[in-house]
């Protein structure tokens, strides 16, 4: 089944086209790579996925249906920023998203943050950008949703957090469940990655398995990443 | 989900000034035993009746701050990109904090209201605490007699329809501010003036007034300026949404 399909997506910003006709089928069960430079439209394409933003032409459909409330209730989606309140704390937090969300597992969160030995009582504003960067994944991870959605889960933070945010997410994900990680720092993630998208100024130059990639190319997927970007720059 | 939404909105709305509250309900004990035993001419009396009006104003001032700071950070700022992933719609989002920032004008009054009553409570002796509620239930029989249950309800149905009207225009300016990239602000301030302009020329040009024979019209044209600030706010925030 096809957890997110777009058909000659295009989104504007005035003139400029940060997404330019993109035609992309991503299966369930899988865990991709939308690997692009800065401005190269990733956080775009997640924040269309979201509906935080409306296609200026084609669409964009999640499981068959357009972004909207119903898509919401199967799509976990981890910003690149802070977006946490930060006058909750991580008790509020969780019945917040036990709330809104049917799908979300309190025990799988309980679990995570005790293994972090983050204080319950503790408002959001007194952690350290580490913890919250954590929280917030846990918080994500914790839903049994269809398709996760992480924007730059692993910038910002030190390699140990990398390595523990990588494992969270690995060890969290239904084998249903498609995972779209967007980042810039291929060799942490290339490890966990089945497929790796290739973004370039809204444009999909790549889209393949990665062990294919590896084959055909005859280097790492983060190799070939510097020769194919490399290669645009010049 | 609304009420879910309003929880949330009114649970972080109290924190901010809920202890404000305590704070001018604590001052109209103080005060109204002040009265009491004639302690007027002290100077802390002058200082606490200064602190008690400069905080009465601050209950009023307050809230909306609080509720257009709420907006902006909980929908246009970084805490939207939870607020749009809820699964609820826009205009859930937006109804959500309407009735809110409504709820919590009501305890803004009902608290000021107790305030007095409170300090009025405190300042009377006995004799005169059963004189007043005589009086008190004289107007309450008077406004029997004649009737006037029906106009003070109109008149509450007035306060209601203008309160929501005004919130919905706070919003509506505060989601066109969001279409001028790095000038939020500013773009939100002259929106808020720019309507109030035309609000104000068109009530004159209408010649609708908030006079008993006219309550239907401007009740009417009060819903109507409403229904047009939430179509406003919920076109921008569904179809032009873009988070920094």
């Amino acid at each position: 089944m096809n957890v997110l399909e777009c058909r000659n997506l295009t989104k504007s910003y005035g003139s400029t086209k940060a997404l330019d006709n993109v035609n992309l089928t991503l299966e369930s069960g899988r865990i991709i790579g939308l690997l692009g430079p800065n401005g190269s439209g990733k956080t775009t394409l997640i924040k269309l996925a979201n509906r935080m933003l409306v296609p200026t032409e084609g669409e964009l459909l999640i499981c068959g249906q357009k972004p909207g409330v119903e898509t919401k209730k199967i799509v976990s989606y981890l910003p690149d920023r802070n977006f946490l309140p930060e006058w909750m704390n991580c008790k509020e937090l969780i019945w917040m998203y036990e709330d809104f969300y049917k799908d979300f597992d309190t025990q799988r969160a309980v679990e995570m943050i005790r293994s972090l030995n983050i204080d319950h009582k503790m408002p959001m504003k007194k952690m350290s950008k580490g913890t919250k960067e954590k929280l917030q994944l846990i918080l994500t991870m914790s839903r049994r949703a269809k398709l996760y959605l992480l924007d730059e889960p692993i910038a910002g933070v030190d390699p140990a957090a990398r390595d523990y945010i990588l494992h969270t997410i690995l060890s969290n994900y239904d084998e249903e469940a498609s995972i779209l990680i967007s980042t810039h720092l291929i060799a942490d993630v290339e490890s966990v990655l089945d497929e790796a998208i290739f973004l370039k100024e809204g444009h999909i130059m790549l889209h393949d398995n990665v062990d294919s990639i590896r084959e055909k190319s005859g280097v790492s997927l983060d190799e070939h990443f510097r020769e194919v970007f490399r290669c645009w720059e010049n | 989900m609304l009420g879910k939404l309003m929880k949330y909105d009114l649970m972080s709305a109290m924190r901010s000034f809920g202890p404000l509250y305590l704070v001018l309900l604590a001052m109209s004990v103080v005060i109204g035993l002040f009265i009491r035993f004639n302690v007027t001419e002290n100077f802390l009396m002058t200082f606490l009746i200064i602190s008690y009006g400069v905080t009465m104003i601050v209950c009023w001032v307050v809230p909306i701050v609080i509720l257009t700071l709420r907006f902006k950070k909980n929908l246009l700022g970084d805490e939207g990109y939870l607020s749009f992933a809820l699964p609820v719609s826009t205009f859930e989002q937006i109804v959500a904090k309407v009735l809110s920032a409504l709820i919590i004008t009501v305890i803004c009054a009902a608290v000021v209201i107790l305030s007095f009553l409170i300090t009025g409570f405190f300042a009377a002796s006995f004799d005169q605490l059963r004189i007043a509620l005589q009086q008190l239930a004289g107007i309450f029989h008077e406004v029997l007699d004649v009737n006037l249950i029906p106009q003070l309800l109109k008149g509450l149905a007035m306060l209601i329809l203008s309160s929501v009207q005004f919130i919905t225009q706070i919003y509506a300016a505060l989601a066109i501010g969001h279409l001028f990239k790095d000038h939020e602000t500013l773009g939100a301030a002259i929106a808020f003036i720019a309507m109030s302009f035309l609000l104000s020329t068109l009530v004159n040009t209408l010649g609708i007034e908030s006079v008993a024979g006219s309550a239907g019209i401007y009740a009417l044209f009060t819903v109507a300026v409403t229904a047009v600030f939430t179509a406003v706010t919920w076109f921008i925030l569904d179809r032009n949404l873009n988070l920094g």
